[in-house]
């Protein structure tokens, strides 16, 4: 059972090759890309953010963790913000090896199902929860109902690590 | 082999020998028409299917037409309870409304200890509008341990051994409360694969890569036959399921198109709890393959139509 598990964590073959040019910078810390408490009225991060790298991907959000990898998922950061009467608002962040490899998860995630909205480079709002790309990073954030206000806070919170995604060094 | 606890093991030898006796179709239609067995309403049911506005209120009542928690708890018991509830979107883990019900029926009928098999995302209970009221049954879980033990399972086909908690031997009874939901590859996510939950990411990365295909579901019948085999292990006592509000598409983390079918369903057998619950995602039993597998180990029976369904509304 050992030579499956080191041929399968040391070398994940179906990851499609590096796309140079439009590759996120190197080791750049993700959690920077995460709204500061300052700038959210009063949603505060509910924990620590969890972070995942390569296919330890699939520890944190198990088989989810598939159509990332395929197209050369690098990292991510997770996380949920909280505001003072209990809503909870979760962000999770995934940085792509390439912005091709971005666009199709998220197609794919995001389908043509959902309402166009204007965050990042394209984005679609379902019922409860929002997904965007900017460059190489697919984002969702999610809530736990349908009310308006809770999808203006996805938008706004969306809009804000969209900006922070554009702000990289 | 690690040793199973004694009443586990009787319990387990009589499951897997009473399983697959009933699974062959003689015995059962002699039950079914034996006149000397009793009327019908006297019965239980194999699977009550409850509809309600309140998961709680349905769980509750579905534990109850199951011949209540005592026909599982006793005084003084260890109970392990195995949550589908490490993903924090929406109807990508059990409504923790079913749980709460669960627990406090535990807890009532005597249990001496919960252990908590699989630990719950961060903020899982305050979900509920219940954290509050029922903190004493929150504070009072034990949660897993986090030791793994191996186990061999000697009828297993593709899965011979397994690594899983440390604490399923510890505990008298064992519930299994999964949700209803879309899960990539497999198609369908409820008790059966559920039981995923009790194995460190060692065990699942070979369930999952075990034949070196490539993609985590690149041989879904390894996949299928390994958890068909995991479920060789140990048969829970009591299944519920939450098909209350549960994810469509993206499964298994989430999010996605969200159904409500607002039944809470439990049995005392994994096998039949999915071969019933996947018609709410539109499936029939023999399209998901664990469960032909499931069924072909004698776990139990398949057909809907032999098992004794009590639907009821709440």
């Amino acid at each position: 059972m050992m030579l499956w598990i080191l041929l399968a964590w040391s070398t994940p073959l179906w990851i499609p090759a590096f796309s140079e040019g439009d590759e996120p910078k190197p080791r750049e810390p993700l959690l920077r890309l995460l709204p500061l408490e300052s700038d959210l009225k009063g949603w505060t991060l509910d924990g620590e953010p969890q972070t995942a790298e390569g296919i330890g991907l699939f520890e944190l959000i198990n088989g989810g963790a598939e159509e990332y990898v395929k197209e050369g998922f690098r990292r991510a950061v997770l996380t949920t913000y909280r505001n003072p009467g209990g809503k909870r608002i979760n962000v999770d962040i995934y940085e792509m090896a390439s912005q091709e490899g971005a666009r199709r998860i998220q197609r794919k995630k995001a389908g043509d199902k959902g309402k166009k909205v204007f965050v990042g480079e394209e984005a679609s709002m379902e019922d409860y929860y929002l997904n965007f790309r900017k460059g190489a990073y697919q984002v969702t954030l999610s809530g736990y109902d349908t009310q308006q206000q809770t999808l203006e806070w996805l938008l706004h919170i969306g809009r804000l690590v969209a900006e922070r995604i554009g702000a990289s060094p | 082999m690690d040793q199973l606890t004694r009443r586990s093991f009787l319990k387990r030898a009589a499951c897997l020998g009473g399983g697959a006796l009933l699974s062959q179709s003689p015995l059962l239609s002699l039950a079914q028409t034996n006149p000397q067995a009793p009327p019908a309403a006297q019965i239980k049911p194999t699977l009550v299917a409850v509809k309600g506005k309140d998961p709680y209120g349905s769980t509750l009542r579905a534990i109850q037409e199951l011949g209540g928690i005592e026909a599982f708890v006793r005084k003084g018991d260890r109970v392990g309870i195995l949550v589908n509830s490490p993903f924090k979107n929406i109807g990508a883990s059990v409504n923790p409304e079913v749980v709460l019900a669960v627990l406090e029926k535990c807890f009532k009928g005597g249990a001496k200890e919960i252990r908590y098999l699989k630990d719950p995302h961060r903020g899982y209970w305050e979900r509920s509008p219940r954290s509050g009221e029922l903190a004493t049954v929150i504070k009072s879980l034990k949660y897993e341990s986090g030791d793994h033990v191996s186990v061999e399972i000697p009828g297993g086909l593709a899965l011979k051994d397994a690594r899983v908690t440390k604490d399923l031997r510890e505990c008298d009874v064992f519930i299994n409360v999964s949700i209803t939901k879309h899960h990539d590859g497999v198609r369908y996510s409820g008790a059966l694969k559920n039981m995923m939950g009790l194995c460190p990411f060692s065990t699942n990365s070979y369930i999952h890569w075990g034949t070196l295909k490539l993609g985590w579901y690149g041989d879904l019948n390894h996949l299928s036959q390994c958890i068909a085999d995991l479920n060789l292990i140990r048969k829970p006592e009591l299944c519920i399921s939450d098909a209350t509000t549960f994810i469509t598409e993206n499964g298994p983390y989430g999010p996605g198109k969200l159904a409500s079918a607002e039944t809470v369903v439990a049995s005392t057998n994994p096998v039949s709890l999915d071969a019933f619950c996947c018609r709410f995602l539109g499936l029939q039993p023999e399209d998901v393959l664990m469960i032909r597998k499931a069924s072909q180990h004698g776990l139990g029976e398949m057909n809907p139509d032999r098992l004794r369904v009590k639907s009821l509304s709440v």
